[in-house]
């Protein structure tokens, strides 16, 4: 801890001597900032929690990026060039702009280290190297890149070999670097512009070894200064760094926010020369330090307070008055109950089944979780997508969703799910007992939930036992499949369909497709999605994904959340990315209106 | 002449010094009105419909009237919109052959609006539950735990400080061992370890809390059965040849007696607190059940909606309680110990 930050003072100090014209950000501007859950570490391919995401993705530069005011979400060069795309979609030519650098570092010897074609090589692999504690990161690769398989395989009990060459990867010069993949997946792209894929030096990899997370050693826009472990965070701009102009992309379909563009307009970036993170997991604590201006912008508001700032999609006079100003968007994310298919009572494709699954969707109430318990931050989720991504339909509806504890008794009626005992409750067809089980996580407060989904089943006569359990041991149950019913969230990886759909799809059956949903019809239609690019039929195929989903009911859908931010009104530049990446570099600060509000 | 009031047996003196003071007979008349209520919900008599939602969301309460701004009543009446199968899905459901016969047994269970209110006496909850009934139920949850698992940690710290002061010797140095052992453990840590490894339900509240808090009774019950082996009576009943357990029982019991009954109500304050605690840290009661400390946690989102009964009525009603049962507690100690008056 000590080494890092008198390392990082050093290499402040050398930065200051240095030539001036790379580094444009101010070093007596800060912006403070909160997250709401403690961070890990900064090691990109160890972990996935989002918040060290979010530090990572301002530290470590992946070789694109999305553009950060159009909508949807398009992807733009960053260190290199778009792709050469070729065999149709199968190969993919990436060229690494010269003359970009990494932070000085003590592992470089005092010399300026470039950025070439084999340290994208060096990434890809210890994303998928099971020594990166387990890799967390590896479905981005595993199974698709010619010749990496083996060499995970190979690394099951011996450290990863990174210097043979695979077919692959292959750096064909010193700046161009071509990936090589089994099948078609144009989501290639969007994979290299993850946070996760952002760029590391394997000198300072493998000198920090163990303790890489609190030596991020990147390319991006800010350094790590100081680390108190889950309290807080400070970054400073890295002297090293290229700074750039922001110029928004245009093309058919395209939007960008006008006036946030203005705002950026001809400046040069990052403006602000320190981010000081804090940790703060209460709502209200954020809350009133927001008020208090010891917070310059405050991401996602909790669901009440988010009532009080902006009732009805506008910001409540008095902060207006103040100047705040507040960004309401859906998530690319959702929410949503999932039934184990192989389990003996609620799983199986037999009509009975099916029947109870229906039935249970039927009682579940989406218009109070959404009204009731969320406040409105949310919208009722229709297919197993999000919003905000490719191949999301604002229009499509689930037909089948709704709310009547009445059709789910008929039903339940008729497929023989009768009460044999008299004691209010349903037993299985054959009089044998039924209690489904849910498995939630004592960490989050799902009391609201779970006094819905106990109404719900009430309804229909159907005993529901709830099992509380740490997240972790929720995750391995989940992922295992030793649960009946439980509760699950995905958010974006990378802004595309098939993001979602993996986890559906039969042959991931077991951690990804925690459901263990296997149909036929489906896999197909996701064979065909994954491998294509994007179109109207393609929209179509997944719609229809979507309805099988519908209509077998290994999830029931929950919401897409809504999340509110805010800003002070000496901000600049402040505007939420729906890939929920902070893109605190692209901000700026007012120092004298700051102060003042702050002595007040 | 016979003398007709030679004196009053201990009990009955005690009972006549509680009775004589005031604050005394109005705590046992507030806490008696509690255990009626208590029973009579348990009975399902009152608040038996609690987990209804009667009102609207955020329901005010009466006095407030109707008039009073409740933008998320609404939300109790909204509903999902009802859509078209169209022939797409149709295709692809399995249960498609039986939407006639669905719709038909459906009419069956449909059940008749009930409208739900406006107002209720004393406001509603975010589902439109009645506060007054819930805090009804609730008091019957957390009035039963904290009886319980007084009884049964004031079992287990009276039968092992007996043990352990009757005997003394390696017995009571083991008890004294294993006593040092589990007070090493900070308390909640030993709540949160307990309630970890028994899950969720009333039942468990009551043995985690029992299991926890039999230490104090211990201590003062092994001083007692120490200071008591040695006396007289003690050992009249040595030379007729009773036998330890009988000594132990009949003989030293009935003279401690008035020290577990204190034991006994300070206890049941105290458990009803920890009850709040745990249900707070979400490892209380099981969903389907409330309880003071499950209404305590859920109001802090309410008061930022500005929505504050739910508060006041727990805050209120709990609180009397507290209070009536710790003045009573104290009083019932004077009045067992004459001697330590403090008047």
């Amino acid at each position: 801890m000590k080494l890092a930050s008198i390392a990082g003072l050093s290499l402040f100090v050398a930065g200051l001597a240095g030539p001036v014209a790379a580094q444009p950000a101010d070093m007596n501007k800060t912006l403070h900032t909160y997250f709401e859950a403690p961070e890990s570490g900064f090691d990109p391919a160890k972990y996935s929690d989002h918040y060290s995401g979010e530090v990572n993705s301002s530290i470590f530069e992946s070789l694109l990026a999305y553009d950060y005011l159009a909508r949807p979400q398009t992807l733009i060069p960053r260190l290199s060039d778009l792709p050469q795309v070729l065999d149709d979609g199968k190969t993919f030519i990436f060229k690494i702009r010269p003359g970009i650098y990494f932070a000085d570092d003590p592992v470089f010897k005092g010399k300026k280290r470039e950025v070439v074609a084999t340290d994208v090589i060096y990434t890809i692999q210890r994303i998928v190297d099971p020594n990166s504690r387990g890799a967390p990161w590896d479905f981005m690769f595993k199974g698709k890149v010619i010749g990496l398989d083996e060499k995970i395989e190979a690394a099951k009990n011996k450290p990863f070999d990174f210097d043979k060459p695979i077919e692959g990867l292959q750096a064909l010069d010193k700046y161009t670097v071509q990936i090589k993949l089994k099948r078609t997946d144009y989501n290639l792209p969007y994979i290299m512009a993850a946070p996760a894929t952002g760029l590391v030096a394997r000198e300072a990899i493998e000198a920090y070894g163990e303790n890489s997370e609190a030596h991020p050693v990147g390319t991006g826009p800010y350094m790590l200064k100081s680390w108190q472990r889950r309290n807080r965070i400070i970054l400073v701009a890295n002297p090293n760094y290229r700074g750039f102009q922001y110029k928004p992309v245009s093309g058919p379909g395209i939007e960008v926010d006008q006036a946030i563009a203005k705002q950026l307009e001809g400046k040069t970036f990052p403006r602000i020369g320190t981010i000081d993170i804090r940790v703060i997991e209460t709502p209200q604590a954020s809350w009133l330090s927001f008020q208090s201006a010891q917070l310059d912008i405050h991401p996602r508001l909790g669901n009440n307070y988010s009532k009080i700032v902006a009732p009805g999609n506008e910001l409540s006079p008095k902060y207006k008055e103040m100047g705040w100003r507040y960004f309401r968007e859906a998530e690319a994310d959702i929410t949503y109950y999932m039934f184990n298919m192989d389990d003996k009572v609620v799983g199986g494709n037999s009509l009975e089944r099916i029947a109870l699954r229906r039935a249970i969707a039927l009682s579940y109430n989406q218009a109070k979780e959404l009204s009731i318990i969320r406040n409105g931050q949310g919208l009722p989720a229709q297919s197993p997508l999000a919003p905000q991504i490719n191949g999301y339909d604002p229009n499509f509806k689930n037909v089948l969703g709704r709310y009547s504890p009445s059709r789910g008794n008929a039903l339940l009626d008729m497929f023989g799910y009768k009460d044999c005992d008299g004691d209010g409750l349903r037993e299985q067809p054959g009089c044998k007992p039924l209690t489904i089980t849910y498995m939630a996580s004592t960490g989050a407060d799902g009391r609201d939930q779970e006094e819905l989904l106990l109404k719900g089943f009430g309804a229909i006569g159907i005993k529901l036992e709830i099992v509380k359990m740490n997240f972790s041991d929720l995750l391995k149950n989940r992922q295992g499949g030793t649960y009946q019913f439980a509760g699950g969230a995905w958010g974006q990886d990378y802004p595309d369909a098939e993001n979602f759909m993996q986890l559906l799809y039969g042959p991931n059956a077991g951690p990804v497709n925690e459901s263990r949903f296997r149909n036929k019809d489906f896999d197909k239609l996701y064979e065909q999605i994954a491998a294509e690019p994007q179109s109207e039929a393609r929209n179509e195929r997944l719609r229809q994904m979507s309805r099988i989903v519908a209509a077998y009911v290994p999830w029931i859908y929950n919401v897409n959340r809504i999340r509110t931010h805010i800003a002070h009104p000496w901000v600049s530049g402040y505007k939420p990315h729906p890939d929920n990446m902070p893109h605190w570099y692209y901000l700026d600060v007012d120092v004298e209106k700051q102060r003042a509000a702050t002595s007040k | 002449m016979t003398q007709q009031q030679a004196s009053y047996g201990f009990w009955r003196a005690a009972g006549k010094r509680l009775w004589a003071d005031k604050l005394a007979r109005f705590c046992m008349a507030v806490l008696v009105v509690y255990f009626l209520v208590a029973g009579a919900a348990g009975m399902g008599w009152v608040a038996k419909d609690w987990n209804e939602e009667v009102g609207v969301s955020y329901a005010n309460p009466s006095f407030l009237g109707d008039d009073y701004p409740n933008p998320q009543g609404k939300n109790s009446i909204i509903s999902q919109d009802v859509l078209v199968i169209d022939e797409k899905q149709k295709a692809v459901d399995p249960l498609a052959p039986y939407y006639e016969e669905i719709e038909k047994n459906a009419a069956a269970y449909e059940k008749a609006e009930v409208k739900p209110s406006w107002t209720l006496l004393l406001g509603g909850d975010k589902w439109g539950r009645d506060v007054l009934d819930k805090v009804i139920k609730a008091g019957q949850v957390s009035i039963s735990i904290g009886l319980a698992s007084a009884l049964l940690a004031v079992f287990i710290g009276t039968v092992l400080g007996a043990l352990g002061g009757y005997f003394g010797g390696k017995l009571g140095d083991l008890l004294e061992w294993f006593y040092n052992i589990f007070t090493s453990v900070p308390y909640i840590l030993l709540v949160l370890a307990f309630a970890a490894v028994f899950g969720k339900g009333v039942s468990t509240v009551i043995l985690v809390l029992g299991f926890v808090g039999w230490t104090g009774t211990y201590r003062l019950i092994r001083a007692e059965y120490i200071k008591q082996r040695g006396r007289d009576y003690v050992m009249a009943a040595n030379a007729i040849g009773a036998s330890h357990g009988r000594k132990m029982f009949v003989h030293i019991l009935p003279n401690v007696s008035h020290l577990i009954l204190v034991q006994l109500s300070q206890l049941v304050v105290d458990f009803i607190k920890a009850e709040v605690i745990l249900s707070f840290l979400g490892l209380g009661v099981p969903t389907d059940s409330v309880s003071w400390g499950i209404m305590i946690n859920e109001v802090m989102p309410e008061l930022v909606l500005g929505k504050w009964w739910q508060l006041a009525t727990v805050a209120v009603v709990m609180s009397t309680f507290v209070v009536s049962f710790g003045l009573f507690t104290d009083l019932l100690r004077d009045a067992l110990d004459p001697k330590a008056s403090r008047r």
